[in-house]
């Protein structure tokens, strides 16, 4: 053996120690069994409800797959297993009267999607029930397929710029925010899953996303649900977080006001709030002007709105007041995805107006509420950027 | 089961009990790549390729652009999201690349993450994925189950915990965790848990169809991670003798990652188990050379021993020797891989038997157990050997490198009727079950008949 060499050998690794610093330790017995993570396809990022382009009808937008990069959108797809649903109340009882499910088939950027519509009993379960009133493909790239729906109407479902703007960051270190401040989102894109209606449900009505999948006895479960952005993420512990997401709205206040209560007076607020929390639902009146938290439009400016709303602050803001890219004031809406090949539509101004919501809002907390909301939430932010399963 | 004839290769059990598994070293691998560039006129191996040849480009630029978007997004944002897939990025990269600054990058990722977002979920189970990289499984341990107790109805830190629980031998606890795992999220990543599981057990069947429902349950997303699942199933099927199946596997492997060191491994092991030993050597050539781990450097020199190139068998042997040197002067505690190593090429024993007592003291999995006593054998203490044996064989595992170590205890102690019994159940899973040890245990255990 030639000494030499090995003794240069030795030398280098030392060098590469200390360059390196703190060295991991090997000489495990162990599988490294890769631990894929499946969650992004199921986990609702943000739900959206406003008026379509013709101004007559209503756009019922969800986005699932947050964070994706430019390079892996080619990747991005519906999971198979899991079934989207827009769940919609007619009638305030905060009871699915009508449902829209969304189901994917195949592998790959490009698959085939059904849209169903429920109502009643078949509205209220996740089971792929009620009529098919569309069927297509889903889109790739920047581009643009029509999902024509029966009776009138459109769906899209495909990669897009995500439409939500907000400094995380500055949030979780305790609302040090900057102006202007730092977009979290910028740069990323979600999938997107837009529904475009000729006509509103109702004139007034309610609608959470709801995304769910069979476990391993092939009973359903519910694994995520949105209404409002913040809501639930906010004042639910972490323990319970799960539990929610498994929930209807018409139960929330029963199961879930205590909880609520309890986390508003260990912050020294009073439990008025609670029945503003819950349930879970974003509700618009047609009649209205539209704008969070009358519905809510791709350009609201949420974080804003919530937190002038929750320190009776008028001027607070984390300095994002727009998303990086415009949207668009035809179907789809959203903007075209980050990185992709210009050519779509991905121009014009957001056709949602934003509204005077003060009537809807007329509570107030102390600021430290929000900081002690983050502690409760954990990075679990206001707009449901569940942070379960990243990677 | 096809029983196949010809040579074969040692260490496909211990693979499937992750002993000899390549991502193991993978962190390790760059070190040992600083020691193997300077060792590489001198190893010699046939044929090598370039070192970390590019084994899948259009998947390597896809990670490389994700690391470098996401790199740019923390630097602006300082948010925990970021951190998170950044830190995931980095550790699937280490398993791609070998590269240990990747688990560092990971390391500080995670922390930043925790840093942005204390006490949270994500965080808390990525720097335990770290800590697994990097094969601290105390705290790793520690890690999950804080992320566990914060969200007990979530189970990715169930299957980090018990992944954890596996390498430090807490089998029940290991098993009610997977089980978790498997009943909130059945999947590719909880059928091949449930895979080591059975294999553990001895329930190689079950295996059998747990690997091929993690092949078949898997989205193909990242395809190192589906050629992963294809290895191990390649691997169960060499080790049971079924060599057409194993390379089929294994080629499958190679196919949805080409280049990938662990598959060329495994086909390698078959080509060295049909007699074809220029292919072996070719193989894990091709392997080393991409990344070194020290489990192929040792079989391409025990292959080049039994092809009569000595010269070339100490070329390698020095240079696992030299990744050794490497590890201890940075700090690597124990590595059963190596320390076997050392017992079977004539080390100092006093030296090794003492490292085989401190890896079983730190982590007493049946693996150490295992190396444990053969070391205990080696020093002539057969009884201490045997009851530490017989704890490695206590969940019924079915490897015959286990039963060969169980046999030559059993015979030196003179309990020729257990030796014959585990000597014949090594051969029987796999009559080649090990290029150095096969015939001596065939040896042994055809005296031990003739002598009844």
């Amino acid at each position: 053996m030639r000494l030499r060499k090995l003794s240069i050998a030795l030398g280098l690794g030392a060098l590469g120690a200390a360059a390196l610093g703190a060295l991991p330790a090997f000489g495990a017995d162990h599988r490294d069994a890769p631990l894929t993570k499946a969650a992004a396809q199921s986990d609702l990022n943000d739900v959206y409800v406003f008026k379509n382009q013709a101004g007559s009808g209503a756009v019922l937008v969800m986005t699932i797959n947050p964070l994706t990069s430019p390079a892996d959108t080619a990747k991005l797809s519906l999971d198979p297993a899991t079934v989207y649903e827009f769940k919609v109340d007619t009638n305030g009882d905060a009871i699915a009267d009508i449902s829209w499910k969304i189901t994917a088939s195949g592998a790959g950027p490009v698959q085939d999607i059904t849209l169903r519509r429920a109502t009643g009993a078949d509205a209220v379960t996740d089971d792929i029930s009620g009529t098919v009133v569309a069927t297509g493909k889903s889109s790739s790239g920047s581009g643009i397929t029509v999902i024509p729906v029966s009776g009138g109407g459109s769906l899209f479902v495909g990669p897009r710029d995500d439409p939500f703007f907000f400094d995380l960051a500055a949030f979780q270190a305790g609302l040090k925010f900057t102006n202007p401040g730092v977009d979290t989102f910028k740069g990323t894109n979600i999938t997107a899953l837009v529904l475009d209606l000729p006509s509103p449900p109702a004139s007034a009505f309610g609608v959470w996303a709801t995304t769910a999948k069979t476990d391993s006895l092939g009973k359903w479960v519910q694994l995520d649900r949105m209404g409002r952005p913040a809501i639930n993420t906010v004042f639910i512990p972490a323990d319970k977080k799960d539990a929610f997401n498994n929930n209807t709205p018409d139960r929330d206040v029963a199961i879930y006001k205590d909880t609520v209560i309890a986390a508003l007076k260990s912050l020294g607020a009073g439990p008025d709030l609670a029945g503003v929390l819950l349930p879970d639902i974003l509700t618009v009146d047609f009649s209205k002007p539209i704008g969070y938290l009358n519905g809510r439009g791709l350009a609201d400016d949420v974080i804003d709105i919530s937190l002038q709303a929750i320190t009776g602050s008028p001027t607070i803001g984390d300095g994002v007041p727009k998303n990086d890219n415009a949207f668009s004031a035809s179907f789809p809406y959203l903007a075209a995805p980050n990185g992709s090949a210009p050519g779509a539509p991905n121009t014009g101004s957001s056709t949602v107006t934003t509204a005077d919501s003060s009537d809807l809002l007329r509570w107030t907390l102390p600021a430290g509420l929000i900081a002690a909301g983050m502690l409760l939430g954990a990075a679990g932010f206001v707009a449901r950027r569940r942070p379960a399963v990243e990677v | 089961m096809e029983r196949a004839p010809g040579r074969t290769f040692d260490a496909g059990w211990q693979d499937l009990l992750g002993r000899r598994v390549v991502l193991q070293y993978l962190p390790m691998a760059a070190f040992a790549l600083a020691a193997f560039l300077i060792f590489r006129n001198l190893a010699g191996g046939d044929a090598p390729t370039s070192p970390l040849a590019t084994v899948d480009s259009g998947h390597s630029q896809r990670l490389a652009a994700n690391i470098t978007f996401f790199e740019g997004r923390v630097a602006e944002t300082h948010d925990s999201l970021s951190y998170n897939r950044l830190t995931g990025l980095y550790l699937q990269r280490v398993r791609e690349t070998g590269d240990v600054s990747d688990v560092r990058r990971a390391e500080l990722s995670a922390t930043k993450s925790l840093e942005a977002a204390p006490g949270d979920y994500a965080g808390l189970t990525n720097l335990a994925l770290v800590r697994i990289a990097q094969h601290d499984f105390e705290s790793a341990a520690t890690l999950a189950r804080e992320a566990s107790s914060l969200i007990p109805t979530r189970t990715d830190a169930n299957a980090i915990l018990g992944d954890a629980q596996i390498a430090l031998g807490q089998y029940d606890a290991a098993t009610a965790n997977y089980r978790l795992f498997l009943e909130k999220n059945p999947g590719s990543s909880a059928f091949s848990r449930q895979a080591s599981l059975a294999e553990l057990q001895g329930n190689l069947p079950l295996a059998e169809q747990f690997w091929e429902a993690a092949i078949d349950a898997d989205r193909n997303d990242v395809p190192e991670n589906s050629a992963w699942a294809r290895v191990q199933l390649a691997n169960l099927y060499f080790v049971t003798g079924r060599l057409n199946e194993a390379r089929t596997a294994s080629e499958a492997a190679l196919k949805v990652f080409p280049g990938y060191p662990a598959a060329l491994a495994a086909a390698a092991r078959v080509a060295a188990a049909t007699g074809d030993d220029a292919e072996a050597i070719r193989l894990f050539s091709e392997a080393t050379a991409r990344i070194p781990v020290p489990d192929y450097v040792a079989a391409l020199g025990d292959l080049y021993q039994r092809a009569g190139r000595s010269v070339d068998a100490q070329r390698q042997y020095a240079l696992v020797g030299a990744i050794e040197q490497l590890f201890v002067a940075n700090g690597v505690r124990s590595d059963l891989t190596l320390i076997l190593f050392a017992l079977d090429h004539g080390a100092d024993l006093s030296a090794t038997l003492e490292r085989t007592r401190q890896a079983y003291a730190e982590r007493p999995s049946i693996a150490a157990a295992d190396v444990h006593a053969w070391a205990l054998y080696r020093a002539g203490a057969f009884d201490e050997a045997r009851t530490r044996s017989n704890e490695a064989l206590h969940l019924g595992t079915r490897d015959p490198s286990f039963l060969f170590h169980a046999g030559m205890i059993a015979n030196a102690q003179g309990d020729t009727a257990a030796a014959r019994d585990y000597l014949g159940r090594a051969l029987a899973l796999n009559p080649r079950f090990s290029i150095l040890h096969a015939e001596e245990a065939a040896r042994t255990l055809a005296a031990l008949r003739g002598g009844r």
